[in-house]
Order: structure tokens, then C-alpha cells, then sequence
């Protein structure tokens, strides 16, 4: 290979790592920004509690399937979230375990026919049931449907309330977390979905199925995702809010206008990604309509989510991630520099086209291209070394910028120890984590060309999560 | 060019990549140290904190119980916010002669100036802080900035004003919001209800006044916030608005209002109304006041095209007095239709009637 084809190449990634990482700090700096602005606003929350009282009625609509460990808990803690007007209800998505059964004899549930209208697309239900305990939980046995949109999609057509929260089965909600998450709709009428930081939980002391006491996962590949978590939270989404360009409400914890849902179509079973795939669509009906809208994103951790804690697990996470991403994108491509689009289409689709879709195939090229240049004698081993080390720093630079904001917003690490295994984690993602991650998403990647299909996936639980 | 010994001759794009590391690492540093000062100067803050308010706690709580205060307190500078937040919390909780020895305490430290400065301030926290510390401080004096700060554009700032309003003249106050409630539909409906509750009684006939005058669209808006008042009057306006209004959504909105202590007019035209809401609301009315006679009207809403109406059409049909288990057993085996079916099951089972 000649020296000028190399110099070339060498320019191009050198490009690509500047573009990157500029967007991303570009991201940090408009987080900084909306974090302050939100820090100060949540003043009023401090204040007098009927200040903080005005609420709007939420239905908390929770899909399960295969949940018999840990329904239970989760359901009687979200029964007792710190909110005057909400509704439970969880959808059986035809689990083969006992969790309709378990469901039935903790909450003393009775059968009962509900007329209710089927207005987004789910398979049949068998059977729909109230608590004789809790008046405000209903549970919704239905046909397996294969997946979680599914079984999110029945709970939209039985739910009430203006605002539906679709939680996860394993999550574990702040007390507060629908008082926070409800804010963007009643600061902004015109917000049609909002979703909240996502924290990890491996490590997490719980009681009773919510939080007691925050601490770092011991298990090194949960905590080598907590540093990816406060990245993809914190500036990830934090960054493109007063873009008005938010692409991703998190599956785990996320609050829609209901006439939102049910215009939109609800969630589409065929999606990889059902919650990125939802928000895309949204954006692209609203734009198609030229009708004026707002995704909020708030930084309060409002929801803690299990991470798995095995390659085979956290491959398979990630694979299917990189396989909704794909398909997200294609399924809406509409808004791919579209001259309607405003934001969304001319920064965060080609965004996240360029460097979340395409970036593990250019990073996986520039490795192999710099090693393998330098096995073969083209490039010289400390220039090859060089732009190593420049990916590492980088990397490094964009997580400790992450564990910034973590601090200036709502620190929840507090001991000095816990900064410092952050700090480490940082450092360490750089040596066959992000390698990995790169080639699960590669994985993800083809997955998405070759057209594969999706199903419920079980992920192996941590100790933390789901006992009582 | 760079003059790494490792790196030295190497490309410009090399140089570049190096300079792009080194930058990087620095950055890293500096944000590291950052980071590192963050959480130092959040320690600091929380000590001092902390120890602020177990000082006015203390404070406060001897000027509730009527102990002696101890002279000469003075309130410092960094210590304003935070006694400002512990003493507005504590006014919300209080009345009587504790509420008036919090106020005498706030005067002696100096709080109406401070908070009369402050309601002017940028941070909308503060600005709401301090009008709400107005309204606790009951001043007359203070009445025309707080009306002022009801036109605030911010919603919250503008409903927290009016409810200092409210505390400081209620007679005054609710002569000046009724006008306003109709245009300020930003304001949250339950603290437009808690503003009317707290004005008592001086609102009652300026608020019927405006809505028998006011158009259409605000009619409606207002009639919402009726049922303040006494059945007979709500009835009684409900009843002239049933017969004077065409609008579906006045007319929806009297139909929510009436009680049925008074005779609704034009029942059977309304429950076959265009506007399905229309529809609704007189069949929930019909389940509030029904007879046994209404029975055929409400098994025929149970084939509305609507779902509501058919929901409310079958809890108003499962409440009628006089109709039985049977009744309901003869209505459900007459029904052809399965979505009248389910709306009757639904309500039946609700009612524990099966």
C-alpha cells in the first residue's frame, strides 16, 4: 500500500474521530446547560407541597412474561409510588411460568369483563382481572404475543388515564419518580412523551422493591456499564432535548400522552428497538403533520434497571440494541434529511446514522487497518500505537466528562471510593470491553441486514433485583 | 511538528493525532479535577446546610409553641434561603396564634423587605418562594404587587400570586380573579378550585354573575369550578343554561354541574344530542336522578356508536332504582349488539350486582 493511500486513511479516521467526539462534547455542553436550567426550576419542588401537587392522572402499564420471581415485589412497589392519581396495569403477555398465577393469589385478583376498546393492535385477550386489595391494579391475561410491544399495547387499549407510563416488569422506580416524570407535561403542554435517566441497580441495597441504599456493582462487566449508562443518560439524550431531537425514551421507564399512543399506533411488534422505534415514529408523524410537539427528557435518575452480568447476556443485549437501532432508523428513514424534519432529521438521524449505526464498522476497520498495517510493516508500530492511544484518550475524556455531569447534576455515588472505581472503570473500558461492545453491535449490525426476527429475551437477573 | 521522541519524523496526520491525545488527556484532567471540586464544595455546602437549619428550626419552633426567642437573632446572608423555605413550609401548617407569632417572628428578622425584593428576581424559585411568603405575611399593603404578579405569563408564579391573594383580602382578591380565571386556563384546575374554597363564601354570586354573562367557550370552562356553591344554586344555573345554550359544550358542562335536585330541562333531546359528550354527560345525570321509567332510554344508549356513552349509559342503567338483578338479566338477553354487552357485563360487575 502506498504511503500517500495510508496518509489518506489516516486523515479519514482522524476526521472521524474529531467529528465524533465533537458532536459528543457538543452534547456534554448543551447537557450542562439544560441541567442547570433544570436544577434550578426543581426549586419548586422544595417548596410547599401544594406547589408540587398539581398532577395528571397516570396509568402505569407493565408487561411481563416469564416474571415469577420478581412480579410480585415490583407490582407492590409500584403500588406504593408517592403519587394522588395513578392505575396499575399488568399485561401476562401468556407467561409459560406461574406469574398470572402468582399475581392472582397476592393481589387477590377475581375475574371481570371489561369493555374496553381495542385501539391499537395486540393479540386477543383471555381474560382481564381486578384486585379485591387495590382498586387501583388491574391485570390483563392475553395471547403470547412474542414480545414486549405486544404486551404493552394491550395495556394501552385498557388503560384510563391521560398519561401511560410503560414501565418494566424488573425496574425499580424512584417514590418519586412519577411526580418528576409528569413535569415536562405539565411545564409543556405541547409534550407528547418524556423519559427519565436510567440507572443501573446490580450492587443497589433493596428493600421491598425500592432503592435503600445506592452503591457500585461488584460484578466488573456491571460496572464497566454504569460508566456507559451515565453516558448514553447524561449527555446521550440529555444533549439533544433542547435540540427537540430526544430519539430514544428508554423501554424501561418512559411517560406518552395516550391520544399520542393510539394516533401513533401504539408500539410496533415488528421492532427490534419498540422504544426507540415508538419515539422515531412519533417524531416522524408530528413532522409529517407539521404539527408542533415536545419529547422531554428528564435527568432525574427516575428509574433503576438490571444489568446483566455475563458476556452471553450482555452480548445478546447489545446485539439486539445495534438490530433496533437499524431498524428504527430504516423503518422511519422519511426523516433522513428531510426538509421538514427541522433538528431531528438534519443532526440526530444523520447522527446517529454516522456514528451509532456505522461506528463499530469504522472503529472495527480502523483497528484491524492500523494492526494489521503494522503487523505488515506499512505503518510503523509507534504511529499505529499513537492512534490507539488517541481512541483510548478520547474514549476516556468523553466517560469522565459523563462522571462530571453525574456530579453537577444528582450524584448518587457519594463515597470517595465509588468516584474512584468510576475513574477506573474509564480507564479499564478501553482494554476488551469496548472491543466487544463493538463487535456485538457488529453482530447487531448484520443481524439487521439479514432481516432476523425478535422474541422476549430473559435475562439472567443479579442477586439485587426482584427479591423481596 | 512534534518532537515526541517515539514519534519524531512521523506523518503530519500522526503529529496531529498525537496533539489530538494530548489534548485529550489534558482535557481529562482538568475535568477530573473539576469533578473532584464539585464534590468538595458539595460537601462544604451540605455542612453548612445543615447546620443552618437545625439553627432555625429551633428558632421556629420556639416561636410556635410561644417560648421566649431568643433577642438579638440575625438572619445572614447565606442563611436567607434557607430559613425563607423552613419558615413558608411551616406557615403551611400552621394557624391561628402560631401562624401570627411566625409572621411577628419574620418582621423582626427583616423578611418583608426581603421578600418584596425578591419577588421581582430572575430565578422563577425564588419569585415563588417570596409570594408565597407574602401571601403567609397577610400585608394589605401588599396587595397591588401580588394582583400585578397574577398577570405573570409563568403559570405557577401567576396561580401561586393569586393564592397570596387570596390569603392577604379575600373579598378583594376574588372580585379581581373571577375575570381572570376564565383567561388563565394554564392555571391548574385544582388550585383554581382550592383558590375558590379558600375566598369562601365572597365568591359564590361573582362567579354565577360572570358565567351567565360569558361567552360560550369560557361558560363552559367556568361551570367546572359550580359546584362550590349550594345545590340549589348550581341548580338552578344549570337549569337556565340548559334552556338558554346551544353550544354542546355548555350544554355538557350544566348537564355535569346539575344535581337533579332541580327538574332538567330538555333531558330526552339531549340524549340524542350530535355531540357525544352531550350524550354522556345526560346519561350520567339520568344515573344520578334516574326513575325506573328512564330504563328504555338508557338501553337504547347502550348501542351508541360511542363508548363512553354506552360506559355511562350502563352504570347509569345498573343504578336506576326498582331495577333488578333480573331486569338487568332481560336487558343483557335483548341485546343483539356485543359491544352494549360488554359496556352492561362491565357495569354489572363493578356494581357487585352478579
Amino acid at each position: 500500500m502506498s504511503s500517500q493511500v495510508i496518509q489518506v486513511i489516516e486523515w479519514t479516521f482522524l476526521a472521524y474521530f474529531a467529528a465524533i467526539n465533537a458532536a459528543y462534547l457538543a452534547q456534554c455542553l448543551l447537557a450542562v446547560f439544560r441541567v442547570r436550567r433544570y436544577l434550578k426550576s426543581a426549586a419548586i419542588d422544595d417548596m410547599d407541597p401544594a406547589y408540587s401537587s398539581v398532577h395528571l392522572p397516570i396509568s402505569l402499564v407493565v408487561p411481563a412474561y416469564n416474571e415469577s420471581r420478581s412480579i410480585v415485589t415490583s407490582i407492590k412497589a409500584l403500588l406504593q409510588l408517592e403519587y394522588p392519581d395513578f392505575e396499575v396495569v399488568v399485561v401476562n403477555d401468556g407467561s409459560t411460568d406461574d406469574t398470572l398465577e402468582k399475581l392472582i393469589a397476592a393481589f387477590q385478583l377475581y375475574r371481570y369483563p371489561e369493555a374496553y376498546r381495542k385501539q391499537v393492535p395486540c393479540r386477543p385477550v383471555r381474560a382481564t382481572y381486578r384486585s379485591a386489595r387495590y382498586r387501583n391494579l388491574r391485570v390483563v391475561s392475553k395471547e403470547n404475543g412474542g414480545n414486549k410491544a405486544d404486551a404493552a399495547n394491550a395495556g394501552i387499549n385498557v388503560c384510563r388515564n391521560p398519561l401511560v407510563a410503560i414501565v418494566d416488569a424488573d425496574g425499580v422506580l424512584q417514590r418519586n419518580s412519577l411526580t418528576r416524570a409528569v413535569r415536562p407535561f405539565l411545564e409543556n403542554p405541547e409534550t407528547v412523551a418524556a423519559g427519565g435517566a436510567v440507572r443501573i441497580a446490580n450492587g443497589c441495597k433493596l428493600r421491598e422493591g425500592f432503592l435503600e441504599e445506592v452503591a457500585l456493582p461488584r460484578n466488573p462487566l456491571a460496572l464497566l456499564q454504569v460508566i456507559e449508562y451515565l453516558r448514553s443518560f447524561l449527555f446521550g439524550r440529555m444533549g439533544w432535548e433542547p435540540l427537540g431531537a430526544v430519539l430514544i425514551v428508554s423501554g424501561a421507564f418512559g411517560v406518552f400522552r395516550r391520544t399520542t399512543l393510539i394516533e401513533v399506533g401504539g408500539f410496533n411488534p415488528q421492532a427490534v428497538g419498540e422504544d426507540m422505534e415508538l419515539i422515531v415514529r412519533i417524531h416522524r408523524m408530528m413532522k409529517q403533520q407539521r404539527r408542533r410537539y415536545h419529547i422531554g427528557f428528564i435527568p432525574d435518575p427516575v428509574c433503576w434497571t438490571d444489568a446483566p452480568e455475563s458476556l452471553k447476556d450482555l452480548g445478546s443485549q447489545r446485539t439486539r440494541w445495534h438490530h433496533g437501532l437499524g431498524q428504527a432508523l430504516m423503518l422511519n428513514k422519511w426523516l433522513l434529511l428531510n426538509p421538514r424534519g427541522g433538528t431531528v432529521s438534519w443532526l440526530a438521524i444523520p447522527f446517529y446514522v454516522l456514528f451509532e449505526l456505522l461506528g463499530p464498522v469504522i472503529e472495527a476497520v480502523g483497528f484491524i487497518f492500523f494492526l494489521t498495517g503494522a503487523v505488515f510493516g506499512q505503518i510503523a508500530w509507534a504511529d499505529a500505537g499513537v492512534f490507539l492511544l488517541l481512541a483510548l484518550s478520547l474514549g476516556m475524556m468523553l466517560s469522565i466528562c459523563a462522571i462530571m455531569l453525574e456530579e453537577f447534576s444528582f450524584p448518587m455515588y457519594r463515597k470517595s471510593r465509588d468516584l474512584a472505581l468510576l475513574y477506573a472503570a474509564a480507564l479499564l473500558e478501553n482494554f476488551g470491553y469496548r472491543q466487544l461492545t463493538v463487535w456485538w453491535r457488529l453482530k447487531g449490525l448484520f443481524r439487521w441486514l439479514t432481516g432476523r426476527r425478535h422474541k422476549w429475551e430473559t435475562i439472567t437477573r443479579s442477586a439485587s433485583v426482584g427479591t423481596s | 511538528m512534534l518532537d515526541f521522541p517515539f514519534a519524531s519524523g512521523s506523518s503530519a496526520s500522526v503529529s496531529a493525532a498525537l496533539w489530538m491525545t494530548v489534548a485529550s488527556i489534558a482535557a481529562s484532567l482538568l475535568l477530573l479535577l473539576y469533578t473532584l471540586e464539585l464534590r468538595l464544595r458539595r460537601r462544604l455546602r451540605e455542612r453548612r446546610r445543615a447546620s443552618v437549619i437545625a439553627h432555625w428550626r429551633a428558632v421556629i419552633a420556639d416561636a410556635i409553641t410561644g417560648a421566649a426567642v431568643p433577642e438579638k437573632q440575625k438572619l445572614r446572608r447565606g442563611e436567607r434561603q434557607e430559613f425563607l423555605r423552613l419558615w413558608v413550609y411551616t406557615c403551611s401548617m400552621v394557624q391561628g396564634a402560631a401562624a401570627e407569632r411566625l409572621i411577628a417572628l419574620a418582621r423582626s428578622l427583616g423578611l418583608p423587605e426581603l421578600v418584596r425584593r425578591q419577588t421581582s428576581n430572575a430565578h422563577v424559585g425564588v419569585r415563588l418562594m417570596a409570594i408565597q411568603a407574602r401571601g403567609f405575611l397577610r400585608d394589605p399593603a401588599d396587595f397591588a404587587e401580588l394582583a400585578a404578579a397574577t398577570d405573570d405569563p409563568n403559570a405557577l408564579v401567576s396561580v401561586v400570586a393569586a393564592e397570596a391573594l387570596v390569603a392577604v383580602d379575600p373579598d378583594r382578591a376574588a372580585a379581581r380573579l373571577i375575570p381572570k380565571i376564565a383567561t388563565r386556563r394554564d392555571w391548574p384546575r385544582t388550585h383554581v378550585f382550592k383558590l375558590l374554597q379558600r375566598a369562601g363564601t365572597a365568591v359564590g354570586e361573582p362567579l354565577y354573575r360572570h358565567i351567565r354573562s360569558a361567552s360560550d367557550e369560557d361558560a363552559a370552562y367556568l361551570l367546572q369550578f359550580a359546584e362550590i356553591a349550594e345545590f340549589d344554586v348550581r341548580d338552578a344555573l344549570a337549569v337556565e343554561l340548559l334552556r338558554s345554550r346551544h353550544s354542546p359544550e355548555v350544554l355538557a358542562a350544566a348537564l355535569k354541574a346539575a344535581t337533579g335536585h332541580a327538574p332538567v330541562p330538555r333531558i330526552d333531546e339531549l340524549l340524542e344530542h350530535p355531540a357525544w359528550y352531550v350524550r354522556m354527560q345526560a346519561a350520567k345525570l339520568l344515573g344520578r336522578i334516574g326513575r325506573t321509567e328512564d330504563t328504555g332510554r338508557l338501553e337504547k344508549l347502550l348501542g351508541d356508536k360511542e363508548w363512553w356513552v354506552r360506559y355511562r349509559a350502563a352504570r347509569a342503567l345498573v343504578r336506576l332504582p326498582g331495577v333488578t338483578v333480573a331486569d338487568l338479566e332481560q336487558i343483557r338477553l335483548r341485546l343483539q349488539d356485543h359491544f352494549a354487552r360488554d359496556s352492561l357485563d362491565q357495569a354489572i360487575a363493578e356494581a357487585g350486582t352478579r
